[in-house]
């Protein structure tokens, strides 16, 4: 298949200025002109994208449309219809949600002796970890400390972050690759320094990130669901939480599940509840395409917030400078940023070079809209999708033939089954949804405010402030994943359970006709719904 | 890409069944278009969770064709199926008691030693990981030589669920990678004192100072150390 002969006219404009381009060095963007670019093309900015959540603890805030829908709809669960008192099981800590900060989570709430169970809506371990290309960031180079990576951290969310998750996500991230070095994970390594691979990330002002080839995450998940099948931990698959059940007292005592196989409901009654279910790409935020999981539906959001936990940052969107624009049928799907890193170049349909690629992935991601929205400067797909190049042949003609192959091993064999070998010819990009940096407010021991309710993972927000830097995403996980794991562990002990209730769903429910909105959805989604003409993939530019 | 006239209908066999599905979809979007929700067999849409594994066969062929359904395209004719979960017994080892070689890992899997080097595995492989060599090599106690070979793994089962005596590949593959990071590799240098000096205090004190300080002052120590970006 290959590239069509419109785009092929394009790719030899852009052979042409390759030389030329690969000694241009584009300055960085001043923190004005940053923001300038932002509020001129960054998608969070486009009017109409927000609503004001009009009932529970966020009241008055704002969030994505598509998430006040599903804090405006009902429940799966009847709470009239349903006996929590039926319980089909007791834990001292339920884990909702099977990715990295749920099993990370899971394994260190177990190491404290405590009985744990996973529930989760699809298989153990399908989440938007597996997915993770580049890698995780963490402070372990003579050359480094925890101290710039917390500023690079700070800075790079715009000083909007939560200062106290910062200084735990970069004190704490070097603790977890040793846990991880510890289980197997075959890190690549610099072969001269056996420090991480000497690349610089967007934002990131030294090298920091732990990566395996351009699959750290399914690398890292095939080995945390082999330690979590060897324990003695129950889990639930297919099972995904429907609503949390609080007790008499207004603490946190476990959750309803809807076994997706039998569609009937299961009570877990724990003294400690993590919710670590993820993020919101498969909700299409604003139509765009995105490169998560089929499972990312924001289920966790949904029931935290009925049972009243607060929710911040839900106006913030991460999209990727670098999702696939071309062929279709790969539509959205993560190019790594490592990509840029390693000297692949963003050029339009002119060829020339618009921005740092060491960019914050907010600016990155506005440049690129710039490019092909205000500027009319993108590629068009015969499809009518636009974007513009990355050029990563770059990548072999700067560090020596092979190392696309053998450093993107997957995403090689993904262009290639569409006859496209992206070692030799540019891939077509657009930004796609990413991750949703706001979440369920936790402090730094993933405490919400509901007691005996932790968040941890994407699910939870804060620490990235309003932008996310590449690599942060994993070292979050992995830091909040373990803090909330030991401490649910830890407390569990000394919690003891009142009668369980599910009052608050119905109170909910009439705040929600109280202010007028009935919308006829149920929430949390669970799936996606592709089907008939939604299988075709839609874009949003 | 939308739903027009110019698409071109191609008829496909799930599990025997006729379809007529766009031909420009992938496997998964055309179970999608037929009007199946997935709960199983679909999971990261990006090709690295293996829970859409696919077997397929051409009309007049009798060869079977592996892929994965979030990433292979429709082709006219083609009657597949998926095969979501594929039941081997769990292995449970303590990583800690192993040492790299063929005794720990033909202790966990004694099923290693019976490979027949008949090659069906490699043929299984969606990732075109060359699956028997690495059987053969885990029989030379050649670690490093599995973990390289087998880093693309996807756990997705195709290799097992065809192996005529059995042995669960990829799970032994697993095992060798995390054998190879373990204890082949040597640990990242600088990472034990790295947590010395965390232990130590060092940072918790710098940090502090950062959180006390003036946004503006903040500011300009991050627009020092991002003009300061170093590979070192």
């Amino acid at each position: 298949m290959g590239y069509p002969e419109s785009m092929r006219q394009s790719i030899k404009t852009l052979e042409e200025t390759r030389e030329f381009r690969l000694n241009q060095k584009i300055p960085l963007l001043n923190l004005d002109e940053k923001n300038q670019l932002l509020r001129e093309f960054h998608p969070d900015y486009r009017p109409g994208v927000h609503r004001e959540i009009l009932v529970g603890v966020n009241k008055g805030d704002n969030a994505v449309g598509e998430l006040v829908d599903l804090l405006e709809a009902s429940s799966h669960v009847d709470p009239e219809s349903i006996d929590v008192n039926d319980i089909f099981l007791t834990v001292d800590a339920l884990v909702i949600g099977a990715g990295g900060a749920g099993l990370t989570a899971a394994l260190f709430c177990s190491d404290q002796g405590a009985n744990v169970a996973i529930a989760t809506k699809l298989r153990l371990g399908d989440s938007n970890t597996i997915m993770a290309e580049g890698g995780i960031n963490a402070a372990i180079s003579p050359g480094d400390s925890p101290t710039i990576h917390y500023l690079d951290t700070m800075g790079g969310g715009n000083f909007t972050n939560i200062p106290e998750l910062v200084r735990a996500l970069a004190i704490d991230s070097p603790f977890c690759i040793k846990w991880l070095e510890d289980l197997g994970v075959p890190f690549d390594r610099d072969p001269d320094s056996d420090l991480p691979l000497p690349l610089l990330v967007g934002g990131h002002s030294r090298p920091r990130v732990c990566s395996v080839g351009d699959f750290t995450g399914m690398s890292i998940i095939q080995i945390l669901r082999a330690e979590v099948e060897k324990r003695d931990i129950r889990v639930l698959d297919f099972s995904p939480a429907v609503d949390l059940i609080l007790d008499e007292n207004g603490k946190c005592a476990g959750a309803v599940l809807m076994d997706l196989l039998t569609e009937t409901y299961q009570v877990v009654q724990a003294k400690t509840v993590i919710i670590a279910t993820g993020g919101i790409g498969r909700l299409h935020i604003q139509g765009f395409p995105t490169t998560n999981h089929y499972g990312a539906t924001a289920d966790g959001l949904v029931i935290a917030y009925r049972a009243g936990a607060r929710l911040g940052y839900m106006d913030s969107i991460q999209f990727h400078p670098t999702g696939t624009a071309y062929p279709d049928q790969l539509l959205g799907l993560l190019v790594t940023e490592v990509c840029r890193s390693r000297g692949a170049q963003l050029v339009d349909v002119s060829g020339e070079q618009y921005i740092n690629e060491l960019e914050t992935r907010d600016v990155v991601a506005s440049a690129n809209v710039r490019q092909v929205i205000g500027r009319k400067k993108g590629i068009t797909t015969p499809s009518g999708m636009q974007g513009v190049w990355l050029d990563t042949p770059l990548i072999d003609i700067i560090h020596g033939e092979g190392t696309v192959r053998r450093s993107y091993s997957h995403i090689y064999l993904r262009f290639k089954r569409y006859g496209i070998d992206f070692s030799k010819e540019p891939v077509l990009i657009y930004p796609a949804e990413h991750y949703q940096n706001g979440g369920i407010i936790t402090d730094d021991m993933g405490r919400t405010n509901i007691p005996n309710l932790y968040a941890a993972g994407e699910a939870a927000g804060g620490v990235h402030g309003r932008n996310r830097l590449g690599g942060n995403s994993l070292s979050d996980l992995f830091v909040f994943g373990r803090r909330a794991g030991m401490d649910a562990g830890n407390r569990c002990r000394d919690i003891h359970i009142g009668k369980l209730t599910l009052k608050h769903l119905k109170q909910y429910h009439q705040e929600l006709k109280g202010v007028g909105i009935e919308n006829n959805l149920t929430s949390p989604v669970l799936l996606p719904d592709y089907r008939f003409e939604k299988a075709f993939p839609k874009f949003q530019q | 890409m939308e739903a027009s006239e110019e698409n071109n209908f191609v008829p496909v066999y799930f599990s025997g069944k006729r379809y007529d599905v766009p031909d420009s979809l992938t496997v998964m979007q055309a179970f999608e278009f037929i009007g199946n929700r997935f709960t199983r067999g679909c999971g990261c849409r990006g090709g690295v969770c293996g829970a859409c594994a696919a077997i397929f066969v051409h009309p007049g062929s009798h060869k079977l064709e592996v892929g994965l359904a979030c990433q292979i395209q429709v082709i006219p004719e083609m009657n597949i199926i998926q095969l979501p979960y594929f039941p081997i017994e769990k292995s449970h080892y303590c990583l800690d008691d192993l040492t790299p070689d063929i005794d720990s890992v033909g202790s966990i899997f004694p099923k290693a030693y019976k490979c027949v080097a008949c090659n069906t595995c490699t043929k299984m492989c969606p990732l075109d990981i060359k699956v028997m060599d690495c059987m053969s090599a885990v029989l030379r106690g050649d670690i490093e030589t599995v973990a390289m070979e087998s880093m693309d793994c996807v756990m997705c089962g195709l290799c097992s669920s065809r192996c005529p005596v059995e042995i669960p590949q990829y799970d032994i593959m697993l095992l060798c990678r995390r054998l190879y990071g373990r204890y082949v590799q040597k640990p990242y240098r600088n990472l034990p004192k790295r947590l010395k000096q965390i232990e130590a205090g060092t940072y918790g004190e710098e940090i502090k100072k950062l959180m006390n300080m003036g946004i503006d002052q903040l500011k300009e120590l991050y627009k020092q150390q991002q003009d300061d970006k170093q590979i070192i």
